[in-house]
């Protein structure tokens, strides 16, 4: 818990060395001919996106160190520092803090794990700020499912983002029918886990494991 | 506008005027109005497509055609292979016409197809954006752009001599004209052009069909004397004629009777596909070849989304995001400030992002139908690519 409280801290006060800017042009279409640092967080994407957790961590933490578990400091770079965070999170959620990712946060120990976990929903939190995006929140809600706390609130986004067809992801939808079903709720646990096999996302398990 | 609206087209459109001198001159604009309208040039962005005299144009990375043009004139700093992709796709938004010598175009029209703009040069893929403009603004904005009195027409010319000259001229070399019979060009152009003259001349000759509603009668005689005159710059040459030439052609451009424009083409959704459409396949056919120009995340373009999502052209942010599957998947913010799925039904059964791109045909086609047609005053999506993503949207997405 004072690992934890350290961190939260940190992500206050911590002092993070400014990244060079991302030029762009016009969208996207300039991003990637600019910056080195860029290059490691577009990897990481695609790796996490993959489901490759670990090596996703590496690779934000060859270019940030633990600068990515810190909050941004003023000046630029601040989106290249968000998107880093962001893919930290994401997997220690979504690998249930197992991998170290700096700090003391994430590995075998429980206490590690939980104090990853909670680090992570801190940090989604933050960054989807006062009006996040459906993408923000579903990932918000992955993150905070991950804790026994967090399952009421986790249930309760994705069931408004559900609501509107607004759950942007079959992760996202996976989730709520498995939370539906933790809830009682079979026919919305059926309806969640329906969409999430039309999306068909590869690797996603979206039938709900037979236990309560 | 003259080319078939439908009945649901909400603008009045004053009737052709013959090109008669009893016709009451437009008055100088009202002070008050030019001042709004002022306003209004500000707040619609329009230096991010055109130069405006007096006026600073948009800053690189907010100018539509500047940032353009410079790609494809190899002055963007990238690195070459990079800006030789890029010219390869470029095709929107690298000529417009400058906002200059005005006052030789109508106040009335001006304000009328500002609110529902038709294509005006056949020879530019791109049109100007129909805009969310209310019927003071646009009138505002017609009044700043056009603040000069009108002035009286000459006498009128021999329309059967104008029809020659536009044929002996090479007038229609570059010119179209809907709705008179062909008018063949003499083989030579009467004065010597390089070939970069030509292709923007080519580019942006107006359809001579809307002249008789746009120009002032008096200014049209006076521009085909001496174009550059009236507008420094302009990529219509100059071709010598004598006064009693240009009142000729001036004549014929007004009063030659003008067959109906075609009657607008349906335009239908086409089928649902049998066979299985996915995220790559919609992606690369439409949301990545153009929309996400407009619509992208603006956590990867510096913070601004483009005019589809962090809002510009004098739009609110609709904070849609065409650029990846999960922003597709988060809908955009509807007038009441909530997330909306794009997918949702509209009362008609059709998805919300398909009853815009095909209100981008019907757009062409004449019409302004209720959705603003997407993309916003570009080519619009083929028919067969829209059958896609609505496969793809009746399969349940599949990513
Ligand atoms: C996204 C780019 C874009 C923006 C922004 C834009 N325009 Fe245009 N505009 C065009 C294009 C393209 C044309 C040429 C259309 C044609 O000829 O059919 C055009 C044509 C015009 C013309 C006709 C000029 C002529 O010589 O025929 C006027 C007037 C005009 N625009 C005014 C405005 C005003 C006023 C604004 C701001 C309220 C504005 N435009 C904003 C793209 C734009
Ligand atoms: C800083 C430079 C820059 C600016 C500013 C810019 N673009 Fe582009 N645009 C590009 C580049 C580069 C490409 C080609 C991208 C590629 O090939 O991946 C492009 C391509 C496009 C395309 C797709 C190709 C085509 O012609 O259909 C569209 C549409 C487009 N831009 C629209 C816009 C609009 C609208 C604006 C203004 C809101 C704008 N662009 C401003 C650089 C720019
Ligand atoms: C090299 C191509 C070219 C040739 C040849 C040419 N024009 Fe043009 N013309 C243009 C262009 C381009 C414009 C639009 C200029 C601008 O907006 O700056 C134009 C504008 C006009 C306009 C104003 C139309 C409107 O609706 O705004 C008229 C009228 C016109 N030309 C008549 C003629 C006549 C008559 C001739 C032959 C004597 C002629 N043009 C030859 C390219 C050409
Ligand atoms: C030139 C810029 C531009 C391009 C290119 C563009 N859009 Fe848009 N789009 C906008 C703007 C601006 C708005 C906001 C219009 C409004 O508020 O009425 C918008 C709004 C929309 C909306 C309505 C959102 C809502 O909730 O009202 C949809 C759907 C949409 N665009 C889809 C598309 C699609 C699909 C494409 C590609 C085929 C596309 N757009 C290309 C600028 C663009």
């Amino acid at each position: 818990m004072s690992r934890l409280a350290l961190v939260l801290s940190l992500a206050v006060t911590g002092a993070v060395v400014g990244m060079p800017s991302v030029a762009d042009a016009c969208g996207n279409s300039v991003r990637r001919v600019v910056d080195r640092t860029q290059e490691y967080v577009q990897k990481a994407e695609l790796l996490l996106a993959k489901g490759q957790y670990k090596k996703a961590i590496s690779t934000v933490r060859d270019a940030f160190g633990d600068r990515a578990i810190a909050s941004h400091q003023g000046g630029s770079g601040l989106v290249l520092h968000g998107r880093a965070q962001r893919i930290l999170a994401l997997a220690v959620a979504r690998s249930g803090g197992d991998i170290p990712i700096g700090m003391d946060l994430g590995g075998a120990a429980q206490s590690r794990k939980d104090a990853a976990i909670a680090w992570a929903g801190l940090a989604l939190r933050l960054q989807g700020g006062v009006a996040p995006t459906p993408a923000q929140t579903a990932e918000l809600a992955e993150a905070l499912s991950r804790q026994a706390s967090g399952r009421a609130e986790a249930y309760g986004l994705l069931k408004e983002l559900g609501d509107g067809d607004l759950i942007p992801n079959a992760q996202g939808w996976a989730l709520l029918a498995e939370l539906s079903k933790q809830r009682g709720d079979v026919e919305g646990s059926k309806k969640a886990a329906e969409r999430c096999r039309q999306i068909g996302a590869p690797g996603v398990q979206c039938d709900v494991a037979e236990q309560a | 506008m003259s080319c078939g609206t439908g009945t649901e087209d909400p603008v009045d459109v004053p009737p052709p005027v013959p090109a008669a001198p009893v016709v009451a001159l437009e008055p100088a604009a009202d002070p008050a109005a030019v001042a709004r309208g002022q306003a209004l040039i500000d707040r619609f962005e329009c230096v991010r497509c055109h130069d405006i005299p007096g006026r600073e144009p948009a800053s690189l990375e907010k100018h539509c055609v500047r940032c353009h043009q410079d790609i494809l004139r190899g002055a963007f700093p990238a690195p070459p292979e990079t800006l030789r992709e890029w010219q390869g796709h470029i095709t929107h938004l690298t000529d417009v016409p400058a906002l200059r010598g005005l006052e030789r175009l109508r106040r009335g029209w001006l304000a009328a197809w500002l609110r529902a703009p038709h294509d005006l040069r056949p020879g530019l893929n791109s049109t100007m954006p129909r805009l969310s403009l209310g019927t003071d603004e646009a009138a505002d904005l017609a009044a700043a752009l056009i603040p000069e009195p009108e002035l009286a027409a000459p006498a009128p010319g021999d329309p059967a001599r104008g029809r020659e000259l536009l044929g002996d001229k090479s007038c229609t070399l570059c010119h179209r004209f809907t709705g008179v019979a062909n008018i063949a060009p003499a083989p030579k152009l009467p004065v010597p052009l390089d070939e970069a003259q030509l292709q923007r001349g080519l580019a942006q000759a107006p359809d001579l069909r809307f002249t008789r509603e746009r120009m002032r009668p008096a200014a049209l005689v006076a521009w085909l004397l001496d174009p550059p005159r009236h507008k420094p710059g302009t990529p219509m040459p100059t071709i010598p004629l004598t006064d009693a030439d240009a009142r000729a052609i001036a004549a014929y451009i007004s009063d030659a009777t003008l067959e109906p424009l075609p009657t607008p083409k349906p335009v239908a959704r086409l089928p649902i596909l049998e066979r299985q459409v996915r995220w790559p396949e919609v992606e690369a056919k439409v949301f990545k070849k153009t929309c996400w120009h407009c619509h992208s995340d603006p956590d990867y373009a510096r913070g601004d989304g483009g005019p589809g999502n962090s809002g510009g052209f004098g739009f609110a942010p609709r904070r849609l995001d065409l650029a990846s599957y999960p922003g597709i998947a988060s809908g955009s913010v509807g007038d009441d400030g909530k997330r909306r799925s794009v997918f949702a039904p509209l009362p008609d059964g059709t998805p919300r992002i398909i009853a815009h791109m095909l209100a981008r045909h019907l757009e062409v086609e004449g019409g302004a139908p209720e959705q603003r047609g997407m993309p916003l005053g570009l080519t619009p999506v083929p028919l067969a690519d829209i059958q896609l993503v609505d496969t793809w949207i009746a399969q349940g997405r599949p990513q």
